[in-house]
C-alpha cells in the first residue's frame, strides 16, 4: 500500500521526517519498504500483512501514528445537506443475493459538473501512483484509499429503468468493462445490473456503458460490501483485478460503508457542485459482531516479561480506537471495532500493546536455560556418509523433487506403483514426484557435461516418494543415498565397500545380478537378508533419454536399511602380533564360476588360520580357451598365538588346492 | 709387493680416513669409497696380501684389517649422512615449484552445509533435530496452524495439492503440530526440510526451497525467551557483534509475531549504498512469534498452562547473504563450477 506523507499529516500531527516516519511505522508492524519523492510529497510504499486489511486506507495508518505519538486523529467531516426529494426509492435498489452482498448503499447527486480535480487532489493521487481522470472518479479513488472502501460512481441517467439490481450473472452474460474489454460471465459471479443488463462486475470493475463521462450530471454513488471469497474467485476466473477487488478480497469494514459514501458525496458536492437528493438507500443484512476482549495486566507482564504502566496500556488501546468498556485493577476490557476482525483473544491485545510500546523495550537475557538434546545416531552416521563420499571425490547435489515425465520408466527399482503427481505442476512435463534419485542425478550429470565438466562424481541424500497402494495415507518417503561417477563397476563397488567399512558394518554384503531399466550389468546389494540398494552402469536408453554422452556408474542405497546394519557398539579386537604368511594362488576356472563361490570354498577349507583371501586379478586370454578365466588371489595365513610353520601352511594350502580342483574343476596356474 | 706390515696398514687406513674427512660432496665421497672400499680398492689389496702370510700372522692381521675396516665403514656412513643432510637428499633435485599431484576432493552442497551449521548452533542450545514428512494433510499443514479454509494461504493456486486432503507441505510448521501431538512438554526442537509453494522461477524465487522450523514449549516461556534465544543464535551464526532487531509482523500461528533482522555485515552503516541490504543496514532473516493459543488447543495442550515460541527461516537466504550468491538457481543447478567453490 502506498501512502502519501502529506496526506497522512492531514489526519494526525507528527514532526517526523519521512524517513523517521517510515522507521516508526515499520517498528510498529507496518513495514515501509521504499520511499520515493514525488513533487513536494513523499510516497511511502508499505507491506500490508493479511491480518490488517484496514491498513489499505490512509485513516488506518494515521491511527497507528496517533497511537505512536499520542496525538489525536482528526477524521474528515461531512457538511453537505440533503435535498428532501425522493428520486431513489426502496424499489430502486434490489439485492438478490444477500450472502454475496451483505450491504449495499446508494446515494444520488444531481447537477454535477464533470471537470478536472483541483491540484491538491491530483497531487495526492499522483503521489500514490494513481492517474487523475475526472473529479468524480478521482474522489472515488481518493476515498477508497482513505477509508479502504471501494466506491463506484454510475452515470444515473444511463441506468436503464433507473434501477440497481445486485444479482448473479446469467449464463453467457457479457459486459464491456471500463478497460474496454469484453468479459464473459457466469452464474458464480456477482454483477451490478440495471433493469436490462449487467452494468458492473461487482467489486471488480464497472461497465463502460454507465461510466461517468464529460456530460454526466447525475451521479449514483455505490458503496457496498461483498463476500471476499466470491470476489477472489471472480477476479481469478476473469483474470481481472483492480484496487477494488484487492480490497474486497481482503475484507472491508461493513460498518463504515455508508460513512465512506457520505465522505465521497461531500467531496463531490464541494468540488463539482450539485446537490444530494434524498437519503441514502442502505440494504444491510450484516449482523455486527459484539466482541469484548479482556486484557489482564498479569497476563501481559508474564507474556512479555515487561512491566508496562496501566496508563500507557490504556492510552495505547484507546488511541487505536479500541474502546475501553471496563477497567479495574486486574485489567481492562475493550470492545472490538468493526475494522479489526483480527482481534479475538487476549494474545491479540498483548501484541497491540507490545508493538506500539516497542519490542525493543523487552530485555534480552544473557544466557539461555541448559538442556541436553537427544542423541541423534542417524545424524552421526550421516556425517560418516558425507565424509566418505566427499573424501572419495563426490560433490553433493541438491536437486528438484519433481522428475521429468520422460524419465519415469527409470525409477521403478524400489516400487512399481505409479509415481505421485501434483495437480498444478509448474511445468506440465515435470509433474512427477520422484521415486528414485538416480534419474535426477543423470540429468545433473548431463548439465555438467554440457558445461564442460566431464567425469563428474555426484551424490545426493534426499527423500523419494512412494505410493503404498491406492490409499494416499500410506505414502512412504524413504531417504535415499544416490551417487554416480565415471568409474568401473568394481571401482564403484570399492566406494560402497569403503562406506560399509566406515560405518563399521561387519556383515558381508551379498550381491546378485538384477535387471532394471536404468541399468545394464547391475547388481542388488543385500545386508542381513534385506535388499539395501542397487549398483550398475547407466543403460544406453537411459543415458540417451537423459541427454548424456557418457554412461556413468550408478549406485542407490536406502539409508534406513543401510543404517540398520550398523552395530550399536564397536569392540576392539586383539591385534595379531605374530607375522602373517602370504601364499598367492592363480586358478583357471570356467567362466561361469563366480568369485563368491571360490572365496566361500577357500574360506571354508582354510578355516580359522586363513585370515584373509585377497583377490587381485581376473585374467582372460585366448590361449586359455573361450569360456575360461584365471582368478588370482593371495591367501593370508596368520595365527594369534604363534608363528605358523611351513608345514602347517603347506597342509592348509594343499587342502585348499585340492578342494578347488575337486569342487570347482579348477586348474592351478603356475 | 711391499711388506704388508702393520705400518703400511696404518698408512692405508689413515689415508682413507683423511680422504673421507676431506670429501666435500657425495660424488667426492663416492670416489673415496671406490678407491678404498671398492672391490679393486686399496683395502681389498691389503686383504689379498693376507694369502702370503702364515696362519698365525694371517689371523692377527686379518682381525686388525676387519676391525679397522669396520671403523672406516662407520666413519664413511656418518660422513655420507652428514653430506646428505647438508646438500639435500637428492643432489639432482626436482623443481619444487611444479604443481602437486591432484587428487579428487568432493564437497558438501553449500546450502546443506549452511543448514547443518544453523541446526548445529540450535543443537548446542539444547534443541533436538527431527524431520517431518514432505507430503502433508490439510489438518497438519493448515487447520491445526490456525489457518482456516477461507484463508488466502490455502487456495489451490498457492499450493501443490496432490488430492483434496494431501499436498506438498508449504512450510515446515506442520511438524510442530506432529511433535506436540506425539509428546508432552517441555519441547525444544528444530525441523529442517524441503517445502514447496508454486512460484515462477527467477533469481530470488523458486517453487522448492528449504526451511528450518523451531519450537520451544514449556511452562512460563515468554517473549523475552524468544528474543534471547534468537539473539544468541544470531550472534553465534553471524559474529559476536551482530545486532538484531525484532519488527512486529503477522503469522496465523503465532501471536505476538515478529520478523528478526540482523545487522548487515557487508555495509558500513549509512555510508553510501549497500547492494546487499539496500542501505537499510538490516537483513531480514526469519519470522517468529509466540505460539497461538488455537494451535495449542488443536494439539490438546492447555494454553493457560503452557506457552512457547516458534520460528522459521530459510537457510537458502542465509547462504546467499553470507557468500554473496545473487541467484538461487545455482543451488538447484548443481554445476560443478558452483559446487566446488564452497
Amino acid at each position: 500500500m502506498k501512502y502519501s506523507y502529506q496526506w497522512l499529516k492531514e489526519y494526525v500531527d507528527f514532526s517526523w521526517a519521512p524517513e523517521e516516519l517510515a522507521n516508526r511505522m515499520t517498528m510498529a508492524g507496518l513495514e515501509v519498504g521504499t520511499l520515493d519523492k514525488v513533487g513536494d510529497d513523499v510516497c511511502l510504499d508499505a507491506e500490508v500483512t493479511s491480518n490488517r486489511p484496514d491498513w489499505n486506507g490512509h485513516l488506518s495508518a494515521a491511527r497507528e501514528i496517533s497511537a505512536l505519538t499520542g496525538n489525536y486523529i482528526q477524521k474528515p467531516e461531512q457538511t453537505f445537506a440533503r435535498v428532501s426529494e425522493n428520486i431513489l426509492s426502496s424499489g430502486s435498489v434490489t439485492v438478490e443475493d444477500a450472502k454475496l452482498c451483505p450491504r449495499y448503499t446508494a446515494q444520488l447527486i444531481r447537477g454535477v459538473t464533470i471537470k478536472e480535480s483541483p491540484a491538491w487532489l491530483q497531487q495526492r493521487l499522483l503521489t500514490i501512483g494513481l492517474r487523475p481522470i475526472n473529479v468524480v472518479v478521482d474522489v472515488t479513488n481518493y476515498v477508497m484509499h482513505e477509508y479502504n472502501q471501494p466506491l463506484h460512481a454510475f452515470d444515473y441517467e444511463k441506468l436503464n429503468g433507473s434501477k440497481i439490481i445486485v444479482r448473479r450473472a446469467n449464463k453467457e452474460e457479457t459486459i464491456t468493462a471500463i478497460d474496454e474489454k469484453e468479459y464473459r460471465l457466469d452464474p458464480e459471479m456477482l454483477v451490478i445490473a440495471d433493469a436490462d443488463r449487467a452494468v458492473a462486475i461487482a467489486g471488480v470493475m464497472g461497465g463502460a456503458a454507465t461510466e461517468i463521462s464529460q456530460n454526466s450530471t447525475m451521479v449514483l454513488m455505490e458503496s457496498a460490501a461483498f463476500h471476499p471469497l466470491n470476489i477472489r474467485k471472480t477476479s481469478k476466473q476473469l483474470g481481472l483485478s483492480s484496487d477494488s477487488s484487492y480490497r474486497f478480497e481482503r475484507g472491508v469494514d461493513v460498518q463504515a460503508v455508508l460513512e465512506a459514501s457520505n465522505r465521497a458525496v461531500d467531496l463531490i458536492v464541494s468540488l463539482a457542485g450539485g446537490e444530494v437528493v434524498g437519503e441514502a438507500i442502505d440494504i444491510n443484512t450484516s449482523k455486527p459482531e459484539e466482541k469484548i476482549i479482556t486484557l489482564s495486566y498479569r497476563g501481559l507482564r508474564r507474556a512479555l516479561s515487561l512491566d508496562v504502566g496501566v496508563s500507557t496500556i490504556e492510552q495505547i488501546l484507546s488511541s487505536l480506537d479500541l474502546d475501553i468498556v471496563d477497567s479495574h485493577r486486574e485489567g481492562v476490557s475493550i470492545k472490538v471495532p468493526s475494522f479489526r476482525p483480527d482481534l479475538n483473544l487476549e494474545v491479540d491485545l498483548i501484541e497491540e500493546v507490545a508493538r506500539i510500546h516497542g519490542y525493543d523495550k523487552i530485555e534480552t537475557k544473557a544466557s539461555f536455560s541448559v538442556r541436553v538434546p537427544r542423541a541423534n545416531p542417524t545424524a552421526d552416521k550421516m556425517q560418516i556418509v558425507h565424509n566418505v563420499l566427499t573424501g572419495a571425490g563426490f560433490y553433493e547435489c541438491m536437486s528438484d523433487s519433481f522428475l521429468l515425465n520422460s524419465m519415469d520408466q527409470y525409477q521403478n527399482m524400489w516400487n512399481d506403483m505409479p509415481a505421485l503427481s501434483v495437480r498444478n505442476p509448474v511445468r506440465q512435463e515435470q509433474a512427477l514426484l520422484r521415486k528414485s534419485l538416480l534419474p535426477s542425478l543423470l540429468l545433473l550429470c548431463k548439465n555438467n557435461e554440457n558445461a564442460g565438466h566431464r567425469d563428474a562424481r555426484l551424490y545426493e541424500v534426499a527423500h523419494a516418494y512412494h505410493a503404498g497402494d491406492k490409499e494416499i495415507s500410506k505414502i512412504q518417503e524413504p531417504e535415499l543415498l544416490s551417487f554416480l561417477g565415471d568409474m568401473s563397476f568394481l571401482e564403484m563397488k570399492g566406494v560402497v565397500s569403503a562406506l560399509l567399512d566406515a560405518l563399521h558394518i561387519s556383515v558381508t554384503p551379498v550381491f546378485e545380478p538384477v535387471r532394471h531399466a536404468i541399468f545394464t550389468n547391475a547388481a542388488s546389494m543385500s545386508l542381513d537378508g534385506h535388499c539395501v540398494g542397487f549398483l550398475g552402469e547407466t543403460s544406453k536408453p537411459a543415458a540417451k533419454q537423459a541427454g548424456l554422452k557418457s554412461k556413468p556408474m550408478l549406485c542407490e542405497l536406502r539409508i534406513h536399511d543401510l543404517f540398520a546394519s550398523v552395530p550399536d557398539v564397536l569392540q576392539y579386537q586383539d591385534i595379531f602380533r605374530f607375522p602373517p604368511v602370504l601364499r598367492d594362488l592363480a586358478i583357471l576356472v570356467d567362466d561361469n564360476v563366480r568369485w563368491q563361490d571360490v572365496q566361500d570354498l577357500v574360506k571354508k577349507t582354510g578355516g580359522e588360520l586363513l585370515r584373509e583371501v585377497r583377490f587381485f586379478d581376473l585374467y582372460r586370454d585366448d590361449k586359455m580357451g573361450a569360456d575360461k578365466k584365471s582368478l588370482a588371489f593371495s591367501l593370508v595365513y596368520q595365527a594369534p598365538d604363534r608363528t605358523l610353520t611351513t608345514a602347517e601352511i603347506d597342509k592348509l594350502q594343499n587342502a585348499i588346492v585340492s578342494s578347488l580342483k575337486k569342487k570347482l574343476s579348477a586348474a592351478i596356474r603356475d | 709387493m711391499a711388506d704388508a706390515n702393520q705400518d703400511s696398514i696404518q698408512v692405508v687406513f689413515q689415508d682413507a680416513e683423511a680422504a673421507v674427512d676431506a670429501a666435500d660432496s657425495l660424488s667426492a665421497l663416492e670416489e673415496v669409497r671406490i678407491l678404498f672400499l671398492g672391490r679393486k680398492g686399496r683395502i681389498a689389496d691389503l686383504m689379498k696380501e693376507l694369502k702370503s702370510l702364515d696362519e698365525q700372522e694371517r689371523k692377527a692381521r686379518g682381525k686388525l684389517l676387519n676391525d679397522r675396516k669396520r671403523i672406516l665403514s662407520s666413519k664413511f656412513d656418518d660422513k655420507k649422512l652428514a653430506l646428505e643432510q647438508a646438500t639435500g637428499v637428492d643432489e639432482t633435485g626436482e623443481d619444487v615449484t611444479l604443481p602437486g599431484t591432484q587428487f579428487r576432493r568432493g564437497r558438501r552442497h553449500v546450502l546443506l552445509r549452511v543448514m547443518d551449521e544453523i541446526v548445529g548452533v540450535f543443537n548446542q542450545m539444547g534443541f533436538d533435530v527431527v524431520e517431518g514428512p514432505e507430503i502433508e494433510d490439510v489438518f497438519h499443514n493448515f487447520e491445526a496452524l490456525n489457518i482456516p479454509k477461507s484463508h488466502i494461504a490455502r487456495s489451490p493456486e498457492e499450493n501443490f495439492f496432490i488430492t483434496d486432503d494431501y499436498l506438498l507441505r508449504s512450510q515446515t510448521s506442520p511438524m510442530q503440530i506432529r511433535i506436540m501431538e506425539q509428546s508432552q512438554p517441555p519441547i525444544r526442537v528444530v525441523v529442517p526440510g524441503r517445502v514447496y509453494r508454486p512460484d515462477t522461477v527467477d533469481a530470488t524465487h523458486h517453487f522448492m526451497f528449504h526451511q528450518l522450523e523451531g519450537l520451544m514449549v514449556d511452562k512460563g516461556i515468554n517473549f523475552a525467551d524468544l528474543i534471547s534465544c534468537l539473539t544468541l543464535w544470531a550472534q553465534r551464526m553471524f559474529g559476536e557483534h551482530t545486532k538484531v532487531r525484532f519488527r512486529p509482523h503477522y503469522f496465523p500461528f503465532t501471536e505476538p509475531s515478529a520478523e528478526m533482522d540482523v545487522s548487515c555485515p557487508f555495509c558500513k552503516k549509512g555510508n553510501g549504498s549497500c547492494s546487499v541490504c539496500g542501505s537499510t543496514g538490516w537483513l531480514e532473516i526469519m519470522g517468529c512469534g509466540m505460539v497461538h493459543p488455537n494451535v495449542f488447543r488443536a494439539v490438546g495442550y492447555d494454553p493457560e498452562v503452557y506457552s512457547g515460541f516458534a520460528f522459521g527461516m530459510g537457510p537458502g537466504r542465509i547462504a546467499m547473504l553470507r557468500y554473496g550468491i545473487r541467484d538461487l538457481r545455482h543451488f538447484i543447478e548443481n554445476n560443478i563450477s558452483f559446487l566446488e567453490q564452497f
